[in-house]
């Protein structure tokens, strides 16, 4: 169990580090062997050396005695045996030359008269045999006394003579004494040699282990890291999908360009790259009168579009409570400010994530051209009078829904004429940014819409949605969603048209 | 960090050192406001000086501040211009906040 216990605490404890500590934990032990026996082997290697220099040394301590044997053997005996046949050749002729002498001395001594220079020459003579005698001698007694090195020596100096076997079997002890140094010294030698493979091979197993453990290690981690980008690669391609679902969900909420009584309305909406929050739509509310309205959900995302989602519904919801509300008050700007009012406090009261969005809402009764436009934090919308002759921005901000609770709302009422145009636009456009960095700002929105007064409704919009768009850059996603919504009114009350509710719910 | 703090005469200001104010920085900055309160710290400025561009959840993430911050304290904006303050203005947050020109404008509001 304790052991399981530390097994698991290990595992656990190593899949902790980082791999290149890992890795180099695992090659630092072979590292530190290595080195390990590489100084053993060192060391042998110097033991080593010491045993060969101590062969080398016995080998030519044998070389030189096997010399010396042989010298011995083949010149210095031959010599002494020489110098001793030459005194005995001496002696023999001294011998000769005595008994010759002799026989002389017998002749002389008989005759013993002649001469007596004759005697002193043999007196002279005698003493030399005497001596050379006495000389041989003194050799012969001396050879019993020597050691082997006076006798090495006394033979290479041929000054002595000895017993060949007792020479030879002397010589044969040594050459005996340092062949048995030779082989134990051999024999450590080749155990040094052992030593050294075992070690070798020890060093190269450890090394090859530990360089496949790593290897394998090193595998298994990239195989992991490959399975998590995969599955990573997954998911954000997934997360990618679901949220061109949600942007395409998103834009086909968006009404057709249509003209709802007398008002025209055409609009362009871009999703940005990662899903914004923009939605808009118009409707009729009674028989003559029409709604429409522009929101920007703050943030970016699902939850944005999720919020965009549900304003859309709660809009379309709205319409019979707004209805109610014209009933009941019969004056557009008051519909429109408690209207909002209420919804924003229901809007705080359903949700706490802190989302908000800015709209721009408004109400058109189709027979007079009477228009009551509330702006909750949604930019300020440009009106321009027929023909181009006026253009101004509306209003003067307002709450956003959804950020402060009993907040209350004005409202901008005016009078629209025949041919006078409102442009309601999301941040998005004023706030898009070009490759430097520089907005495309109201200003350049201002004079495009004034620039394209005298061309139909959606000739105005394609040239704002392709100026917005050059300005960005061909190519380049919008950082925020991009919506314009453009309407005209036309002035001409037409026929009530009989409302079909049918018609307004209908998701389109 | 893109948010610098100081103590000017007991109040904590707190100033925003870059151009951009967007959702990227939504979360810590309201988490830097939360631990300030948890911290003790009730009067609090936050400078906005350096900031050129501020989009609708940074917009959102100050006014969740100022909800952290009310309860318990109180909060002052200085140095909102361009198109900051136009966002105050146009979103009517310049009636929700009290905000004031310069850093020591606040300290003064908030020791007065």
């Amino acid at each position: 169990m304790a052991i399981q216990n530390l097994n698991s605490r290990l595992k656990s404890w190593f899949s902790q580090i980082d791999i290149e500590t890992k890795v180099s934990m695992i090659l630092i032990a072979p590292t530190l062997l290595s080195f390990a026996v590489l100084v053993g082997a060192l060391l042998l290697k110097q033991s080593l050396n010491q045993s060969t220099q101590w062969v080398s040394h016995t080998e030519a301590v044998m070389l030189q005695i096997a010399d010396s044997k042989f010298h011995f053997n083949n010149l210095s005996l031959y010599h002494l045996r020489y110098q001793l046949s030459a005194e005995q050749e001496y002696l023999k002729r001294y011998d000769r030359a005595y008994l010759g002498l002799n026989q002389s001395m017998v002749k002389l001594t008989t005759l013993m008269s002649d001469s007596q220079q004759q005697q002193g020459k043999l007196e002279t003579l005698l003493q030399l045999i005497g001596d050379r005698t006495g000389s041989h001698r003194k050799l012969i007694s001396l050879r019993g006394t020597l050691t082997p090195d006076e006798v090495i020596k006394a033979a290479q100096a041929k000054t002595l003579i000895f017993d060949d076997a007792e020479i030879l079997g002397l010589f044969d002890g040594m050459l005996a004494t340092e062949a048995a140094l030779l082989q134990s010294r051999r024999a450590s030698e080749h155990d040094y040699y052992l030593k050294l493979e075992a070690a070798l091979i020890v060093l190269f197993i450890i090394i090859a282990s530990s360089l496949l453990f790593a290897d394998r290690f090193l595998r298994r981690d990239m195989r992991l890291k490959a399975d998590l980008h995969a599955s990573l690669s997954e998911s954000h391609h997934k997360l990618q999908q679901e949220l061109a679902e949600a942007r395409n969900t998103l834009v086909a909420l968006l009404p057709a360009p249509t003209t709802i009584c007398n008002v025209r309305f055409e609009w362009f909406f871009e999703a940005s790259n990662h899903v914004g929050g923009d939605i808009m739509d118009y409707f009729q509310v009674d028989e003559h009168r029409v709604m429409f309205y522009a929101v920007d959900v703050s943030g970016h995302g699902v939850t944005a579009a999720m919020h965009a989602f549900t304003v859309h519904n709660d809009m379309l919801a709205s319409t019979a409570h707004i209805a109610e509300l014209l009933a009941h008050f019969g004056d557009l700007s008051e519909t429109a400010t408690s209207f909002l009012t209420l919804y924003n406090s229901r809007y705080m009261r359903k949700t706490d994530t802190g989302e908000y969005f800015t709209m721009l809402f408004g109400i058109i009764d189709t027979r007079t051209g009477e228009l009551a436009l509330v702006q909750a934090g949604h930019p300020c919308p440009l009106l321009m009078s027929a023909g181009g002759r006026d253009i101004r921005c509306l209003g003067e901000g307002g709450f956003p829904i959804g950020l402060v609770e009993d907040a209350s709302y004005e409202a901008v009422q005016l009078s629209l004429k025949r041919g006078d145009r409102l442009c309601v636009y999301s941040d998005g456009v004023t706030d898009c940014e070009n490759a430097k960095h520089s907005v495309f700002g109201q200003q350049k929105l201002k004079s495009l819409f004034r620039i394209m007064h005298d061309q139909a409704l959606d000739q105005c919009k394609q040239a704002i949605y392709e100026q917005v768009k050059n300005w960005r850059g061909l190519g380049q996603p919008f950082n925020d969603d991009v919506s314009c919504l453009i309407l005209e009114f036309n002035g001409d009350s037409a026929p009530i048209q009989k409302l079909e509710r049918d018609d307004i719910y209908v998701p389109r | 960090m893109f948010l610098d703090e100081k103590t000017v005469d007991g109040v904590s200001c707190i100033s925003f050192n870059q151009e951009r104010f967007d959702a990227a920085k939504v979360v810590q900055f309201k988490q830097f406001f939360v631990d300030a309160v948890a911290a003790g710290k009730t009067r609090l400025v936050l400078d906005l000086t350096a900031v050129k561009f501020m989009d609708s959840s940074a917009l959102g993430a100050v006014v969740a501040v100022l909800k952290t911050v009310g309860a318990r304290g109180d909060l002052v904006l200085c140095g909102a211009t361009g198109i900051v303050a136009e966002l105050f203005k146009l979103t009517r947050m310049d009636r929700v906040f009290v905000i004031v020109a310069s850093e020591a404008d606040a300290v003064a509001k908030l020791n007065s």
